[in-house]
């Protein structure tokens, strides 16, 4: 199978946030093994492995020498907004990570005409938008991009719920068929580890989070000082919000049960898990993903305790310590941490071995690729489809293009512009 | 002496460094015995489909005889006046269009996921790499307008950086209290970033402005950034002005600040430097790079508000910096070739397709 992997790959320059670049990461020397990958991307650079373009030369290659399937991966990261522009140009698999349905959408395609070109996919009838018109928007921004799916993947059990019930025109949907899936996390191996755990004379928590409200840390504090319970928490910080988590801990009066840790890398993070009792992932919000931390803390054997609203509403209640949000959120964390010191007991070893089965690189990258693999079919159609709403382009842009020019003398300067676009091989003679 | 045609783009009402070089290209030309004119045919940019008819335009004219004379070469500057259709052509490329290659999918594009919009796009990339291959000889004004051509087209060229406009008459004289910025006004030239960075400049220091605006409705928003921050009597748009008020401007400014996004060369930069004063500018600021380092001749800092306030405030508060900086500056200029005698090597190499052809005709003259 040919694919052609459209995404952000630059993990060193975004790091965690590119949830694109870091399933990129994981993913690709599994599936390059079973399949000829081409990558196209935001850059020239070339990759170590894979061959790579620019991703404005995929329809080029694609003429050259054709794809069974285009694989598209759309994040919130603002340095990865022209993969939402490209979305658009070929119809493919999308896959979405921490995507926002309700965000503003990239600048020159924030009054697109998106709804009429989706349908002309369905009907050839559809006539041609106004140029530069005003057009409603009926949903969010972001159902853009997933309109432009023939399939979608998501990351977040959330976001596939949002987009089953709410995006209703979309390539993906024939009448009641709505081709989507959802894919867990890769989790690379080192955070499965077996670690002692309870032999400490302390009860090790690691966080993740931001200082903003949304992030809880103000909670996690709150609950750090009112356990009965030794214990020590290792926060895991951006660099520019370390002296405001410094300035925190010590505004709580906790400064000695928590020690800072920057920046935010997967390794880092799965170096803390190695001793942690306790893994908090506390956001609160409706929007943020919990990314792979969460997971490489499901797969580490440490207990994990979220907020149970948002992302992690959706995990399995058996999995995890759900928090609820609001008055009493930093007793009911304290009274999980006592609970945790008085028990400490490792997660059961049949769910520890499901979890990390579930999230293992290659075992994700294998299901990716069964997912996709279904969709070649309706892959073949769609680009024969779009190839033929290109042709009807050419055909209306040229008319415009010679009715700007024609207001006096219409056939003379037809006839020297088509002269001109003949000789550079743009038309057929 | 050869019968020379530049071939430029006009925008009408608006002056930047494009049309600068258009005319340096002329005089230099007639001063070398060259019979020399431009030919300029008005660019739009907006409906979008007008840029087919354009580039029509510019391949339908017959230029190689005007009036009983022939044109003996071409040369070629800026999108789309390098579809024009000669046996000899010279590209002298100051930019492609960019909203095409690399500014596509941002902010300082109108190309959109409509489908005549992404033929519209290939239309003109394929055109532009036939249309640039027919050319004997190419050159861009800077290493990142090549570089832009050799990754988006395949096509590779040679930087051939434009000589000073001014020449040698640049001149320093001891930095007054106000920060100078010169260019075009429009969104990309970022002129706002500067504007919203007076807040934390020192007060007693000004910002003077040069250049006409060049998209609708930018002063307006300029204005809106003034009064929002109360900086009335901090900022002064002179509008277009002449050479030696220019030069004076260079000469007294304490910095300039020149912080466009991915600028394809960047006259102020060289005009800055040649006046001996430090240059603010931003990481992303592409041509511009190629001249200024940071803390060698200027300072480069990231294209925030916050970054290019404080580092205003660093040549404010030290004047030996500034001094170091403007010096620096100066000795690239002078080092460098880039004063006017750099157009030497500038007019040789433009005019190499004419040798060319002049070899050919002997060679197969004595082959005959």
């Amino acid at each position: 199978m040919r694919l052609a992997w459209i995404s952000p790959l630059e993990v060193d320059l975004v790091g965690m946030h590119s949830h694109s670049a870091y399933f990129s990461r994981m993913l690709l020397p599994e599936i390059a093994l079973h399949a000829d990958v081409e990558l196209f991307r935001n850059a020239f650079t070339p990759h170590p492995t894979l061959p790579s373009h620019h991703y404005l030369t995929l329809a080029a290659r694609h003429a050259e020498r054709p794809f069974d399937l285009l694989l598209y991966q759309i994040d919130a990261h603002p340095l990865n907004r022209w993969s939402r522009v490209a979305v658009g140009l070929m119809p493919g698999v999308v896959l979405f990570h921490d995507f926002v349905f309700r965000d503003f959408g990239p600048e020159p395609v924030l009054n697109s005409a998106w709804r009429h070109h989706v349908e002309r996919f369905k009907d050839a009838a559809t006539p041609w938008p106004v140029r530069e018109g005003e057009y409603t928007q009926q949903g969010p921004f972001g159902f853009r991009e997933a309109a432009w799916g023939i399939a979608c993947g998501f990351s977040s059990a959330r976001l596939h719920d949002e987009y089953r019930r709410n995006v209703t025109l979309s390539l993906s949907r024939e009448g009641s068929i709505v081709r989507s899936f959802y894919l867990p996390f890769p989790v690379p191996p080192a955070s499965a580890q077996e670690r002692e755990r309870g032999s400490s004379d302390r009860l090790h928590i690691c966080f993740d989070g931001s200082v903003r409200p949304e992030h809880r840390a103000h909670m996690l504090l709150l609950a750090l000082k009112q356990t009965q319970c030794p214990v020590h928490c290792e926060w895991l910080v951006d660099p520019e919000e370390l002296s405001q988590a410094q300035h925190l801990c010590e505004e709580f009066g906790v400064g000695d049960r928590v020690s800072l840790h920057s920046p935010r890398t997967a390794e880092r993070w799965q170096n803390l898990l190695l001793h942690a009792d306790a893994a908090c992932h506390l956001a609160f919000t409706a929007y943020d993903q919990l990314g792979p931390f969460c997971s490489m803390s499901l797969t580490s054997g440490a207990s994990v305790v979220v907020l149970d609203y948002g992302d992690a509403f959706y995990l399995p209640e058996n999995a995890v310590w759900k928090i609820s949000p609001g008055e009493y959120e930093h007793m009911e964390l304290a009274c999980v941490f006592d609970e945790l010191w008085g028990e400490r007991r490792a997660m059961p070893s049949q769910e520890l071995a499901f979890l990390r089965a579930l999230h293992d690189p290659r075992a994700v990258a294998k299901e990716l690729l069964a997912a996709v693999a279904q969709y070649r079919e309706v892959q073949r159609s769609m680009l024969a489809l779009w190839h033929d709403i290109r042709s009807q382009a050419r055909e209306k842009l040229f008319d415009e293009a010679a009715e700007l020019a024609a207001a006096d003398a219409e056939k003379c300067v037809r006839d020297l512009l088509v002269g001109s676009w003949r000789e550079l091989g743009w038309m057929n003679t | 002496m050869a019968s020379i045609l530049v071939l430029g783009v006009k925008v009408p009402f608006t002056r930047g460094g494009a049309d600068a070089l258009v005319h340096s290209l002329i005089a230099e030309l007639r001063r070398r015995g060259h019979d020399a004119d431009s030919i300029e045919l008005p660019f739009q940019v907006w409906p979008k489909e007008v840029l087919l008819n354009q580039v029509a335009m510019w391949r339908a004219i017959d230029f190689q005889n005007f009036a009983g004379k022939q044109v003996d070469l071409v040369i070629a500057t800026k999108f789309p006046s390098y579809f024009a259709r000669h046996p000899r052509k010279s590209l002298w490329l100051v930019h492609q269009h960019r909203p095409l290659y690399e500014l596509y999918a941002g902010r300082y594009s109108d190309f959109s996921d409509d489908p005549r919009d992404e033929e519209l796009r290939a239309l003109l990339s394929s055109g532009d790499g036939k249309a640039i291959a027919e050319c004997q000889c190419i050159t861009g004004i800077s290493k990142n307008v090549v570089e832009r051509l050799r990754q988006f087209n395949g096509i590779d060229g040679t930087p051939l950086y434009p000589p000073l406009p001014l020449g040698d008459r640049y001149r320093t004289a001891p930095g007054e209290d106000f920060v100078l910025s010169v260019g075009r006004l429009c969104a990309i030239k970022r002129v706002d970033l500067m504007i919203k960075a007076l807040p934390i400049v020192h007060r007693n220091v000004h910002l003077k402005v040069v250049g006409t605006p060049d998209e609708p409705g930018i002063l307006d928003y300029f204005n809106n950034e003034i009064a929002k921050h109360h900086l009335q009597d901090r900022v002064e748009f002179l509008g277009r002005v002449d050479d030696a008020t220019l030069l004076d401007l260079y000469a007294r400014c304490r910095a300039v600040y020149y912080g466009p996004h991915d600028e394809d060369y960047g006259y102020v930069t060289l005009e800055a430097m040649a006046s001996a004063k430090p240059v603010v500018t931003t990481t992303d600021s592409g041509g511009v790079l190629e001249f200024v380092q940071h803390e060698e001749q200027g300072l480069v800092v990231a294209p925030t508000t916050d970054a290019i306030g404080h580092a205003v405030n660093r040549l404010i508060e030290d004047p030996a910096l500034a001094s170091r900086l403007g010096a620096g500056g100066r000795q690239y200029i002078e080092s460098s070739g880039l004063a006017s005698s750099g157009w030497d090597n500038v007019v040789s190499t433009l005019l190499s397709p004419l040798h060319h052809a002049e070899r050919a005709l002997r060679a197969a003259e004595n082959e005959g």
